[in-house]
């Protein structure tokens, strides 16, 4: 997984790639403070919730 | 099993991918594999749920970074090699009920930017030779997944009808020092009649030449090769003119509208290409509320198109339905 952070002059580009199980990767892209965002649980988490 | 294979009739490379015959075909919105997983639900293609945009590796790619050799062997008349590449898919939102159309300008702005983004990532490749983003809408023209969103195909050549248009515009600059895009725009703005919508940076209109009736072109006002040439006011602009000409679309006919939407830049990893210059063309196939734009004998077989229509009417009948942008006050 990497992550990466893009200032802008406006807003904050999050960038972060994970790897899916066939291999491929999947860049999730959110848009302001991280901090903030109101992230929900991945599935992973959720099956290690149960 | 993909492979490209070269058409020595017509000097262009195209792509086998027989594993797309099994790609997913318009499911019901309750098994989208774009839609995020949800707790309790099966799961899609994306592991989570909150997001502004994801990009990600199409599963059902017809090019690939790490591709299979071919099955034959090139004997110098039919050329093979494999099919590398990259496919993605860009999702514009979790909410499978949108449309670039209908998100706010701020989300397409957001959507700029990570196109801007995924060019500079797909071009680090020493293999690919043209980033290609586009995005196909609506049933009419194929579409077979209904969850709003566009594509990325790298490709490790530039593909024909860019190659077309870098010739032209080469050959344009040699004999009269000027850009062709910059001489359209300028012919286009005199004219007036064509034009669509046009903020400081971007003018959209239906070119004299165009082939489809509602065949709308996004061209930068300065004269600049690629989304990576961008500034922050470009971005915005090129976000307020999107929104414009997609809200027009879908209000000419009271629903949504169809559309192929191409971007054209400059190739990666050759160049510089300092005379072409960036622009967005869309091949809407409708005609009419009911009739569609077939691509008939001589389109397909001659390469000559015929439009039914005057861009100039065309033009008058989406002006007519630009609304203004408003942007939410930070």
């Amino acid at each position: 997984m990497a992550d990466e952070t893009n200032d802008n002059e406006t807003e904050k580009m999050n960038v972060r790639e994970i790897t899916l199980s066939d291999g491929r990767y999947m860049v999730f892209y959110t848009f302001g403070d991280e901090d903030e965002l109101i992230r929900a649980p991945t599935i992973k988490e959720q099956r290690n919730d149960v | 099993m993909s492979e490209l294979r070269f058409n020595p009739l017509l000097g262009e490379w195209l792509a086998t991918a027989t594993h797309r015959q099994d790609r997913t075909f318009l499911p019901p919105a309750d098994y989208c594999p774009l839609c995020p997983t949800k707790g309790g639900s099966f799961p899609t293609e994306v592991p989570e749920p909150v997001y502004d945009i994801v990009a990600f590796e199409n599963q059902f790619p017809s090019l690939r970074q790490n591709p299979e050799f071919p099955a034959i062997e090139p004997d110098g008349l039919y050329n093979v090699e494999p099919a590398i590449g990259v496919c993605e898919v860009v999702l514009y939102s979790p909410d499978h009920q949108t449309s670039l159309a209908a998100e706010p300008v701020e989300q397409i702005y957001k959507l700029v930017r990570v196109w801007r983004h995924r060019f500079e990532q797909l071009e680090k490749h020493a293999f690919v030779k043209y980033v290609f983003i586009f995005e196909n809408k609506g049933e009419a023209v194929g579409v077979t997944l209904h969850h709003p969103h566009g594509q990325i195909y790298a490709y490790p050549f530039i593909p024909p009808v860019v190659a077309k248009e870098l010739k032209q515009t080469s050959e344009y600059f040699e004999e009269n020092g000027r850009c062709l895009l910059c001489d359209i725009l300028e012919k286009e703005r005199a004219f007036a009649k064509r034009i669509i919508a046009e903020n400081e940076l971007f003018t959209a209109y239906i070119p004299f030449f165009a082939r489809y009736p509602y065949e709308v072109h996004i061209t930068s006002k300065r004269h600049i090769q690629a989304i990576t040439d961008f500034d922050g006011d470009e971005e915005r602009a090129l976000a307020s003119i999107l929104k414009q000409i997609l809200g027009a679309f879908d209000r000419r006919f009271n629903r949504p509208f169809p559309y192929i939407m191409a971007i054209h830049q400059r190739p990666s990893n050759s160049g510089p290409y300092g005379d072409y210059h960036f622009h967005i063309e869309f091949y809407p196939p409708m005609r009419t509320a009911e009739k569609l734009k077939y691509l008939a004998g001589s389109e397909t077989g001659a390469g000559m198109f015929i439009n039914d229509t005057l861009p100039e009417a065309k033009a008058a009948e989406l002006r007519d339905l630009v609304e203004p942008v408003e942007w939410k006050k930070k």
